[in-house]
């Protein structure tokens, strides 16, 4: 039977390495998913992925078990990705040069030159940020909305609301062109 | 059931995310309803688009290397962190750090207000000053004045505080150049 997050926590807190190993492989896929879908590329979303695992391990005493790990994981994870988003744009702002997306590696260069002529991709793109990550935690996640509203830290009716409007406007856009986002 | 009721649970119809009843409902109305029917069609190709996005697998060794990659990361974390607070918080007492720079803060502070104190009597007291003190003490006062100020050590103090003589003010002058005397009384 597969221990329970909280049984490696408490086997890491005890010293045991393989815990450690365990909990990261267990999440990275997820918080890597959260972290590409957010930024777009796989530098980022790498990176990222890498700092929200630290900075969970770096204050694991603060973390009450009030949620699952797996909440917490995303919670931090959301949160870098807010600071990242919010410091390219302040860069874009400060240097027009750094418009152009960081260059994707040869491996993903076809699939994101597809996604950025994808209407969908581009409506999802624009929509707000609040009912953008309501749409990815929901759509990839699949998390209950009381748990969206948990790591978004708003209720779970902000959070129902943020999905409903994101899946409207979508809607909109593919039926009625771009221009109605 | 109206046509709007039907919009606003459009998605939880399809999520699966309504009561028994209520997807009874919404079903007997789509049965009825063509504009209803085109609009949860919609919506559920939303869904349906959204759900095939993926995201391109980095491969293997990625993922093989992570779990390392965040230990690296943890361990330069903990690094950075000792650095900027070296020592165990719980038992510093009087010398927690933050006592450390209150104690420096204040030290410059009254360090601060001794030189201020000490200027204004300088500048106000003199008189004072004059009566306590020797030739030497003025001189010193004088040469940190400037180079460019003339030396009053000789100067009585005394009678020129006290009485206002202008005689003395005039014997004072005597000992300037033409430019300082400008600067000095200009505004008289």
């Amino acid at each position: 039977m597969e221990e329970s997050d909280n049984q490696l926590l408490d086997r890491y807190a005890a010293g045991e390495e393989p815990a450690f190993e365990e909990l990261v492989r267990r999440h990275q896929r997820t918080i890597y998913d959260l972290a590409y879908r957010m930024l777009e590329n796989h530098a980022d979303a790498a990176d990222l992925a890498q700092r929200t695992f630290v900075q969970a391990f770096l204050h694991l005493g603060s973390f009450r078990r009030e949620s699952s790990f797996r909440t917490w994981l995303f919670q931090i994870g959301l949160n870098l990705c807010r600071n990242a988003i919010r410091d390219r744009a302040r860069r874009t702002h400060e240097n027009v040069e750094d418009l152009q997306l960081p260059a994707a590696s040869d491996t993903f260069k076809a699939t994101a030159e597809a996604e950025v002529r994808d209407r969908l991709g581009s409506a999802i793109r624009k929509l707000p940020d609040r009912q953008r990550e309501a749409l990815v935690l929901r759509v990839y996640h699949n998390h209950a909305f009381a748990e969206i509203g948990a790591i978004m830290s708003c209720s779970e009716g902000t959070a129902k609301a943020n999905y409903h409007h994101a899946v409207n406007k979508l809607r909109q856009v593919l039926v009625g062109g771009e221009g109605s986002l | 059931m109206t046509c709007s009721d039907i919009r606003n649970m459009t998605v939880p119809y399809l999520e699966l995310d309504l009561e028994a009843e209520r997807v009874h409902q919404v079903t007997i109305h789509l049965e009825t309803c063509h504009a209803c029917r085109i609009e949860m069609e919609s919506v559920r190709q939303v869904l349906v688009k959204l759900k095939g996005r993926g995201v391109p697998d980095p491969g293997q060794r990625f993922w093989s290397e992570f779990p390392a990659q965040v230990r690296v990361g943890l361990l330069q974390a903990r690094t950075v962190a000792s650095w900027s607070d070296p020592l165990p918080r719980r038992s510093y007492g009087l010398w927690e750090p933050w006592w450390s720079w209150a104690a420096a803060a204040s030290v410059i502070i009254l360090v601060g207000a001794w030189f201020l104190v000490g200027g204004q009597l300088l500048g106000t007291s003199g008189k004072d000053l004059s009566k306590n003190s020797s030739t030497p003490k003025i001189e010193a006062i004088n040469s940190g004045r400037g180079s460019d100020l003339p030396d009053l050590g000789e100067t009585d103090w005394d009678r020129a505080w006290d009485e206002d003589d202008p005689e003395v003010l005039v014997d004072i002058a005597a000992r300037l150049d033409p430019l300082t005397v400008d600067r000095l009384f200009k505004d008289i």
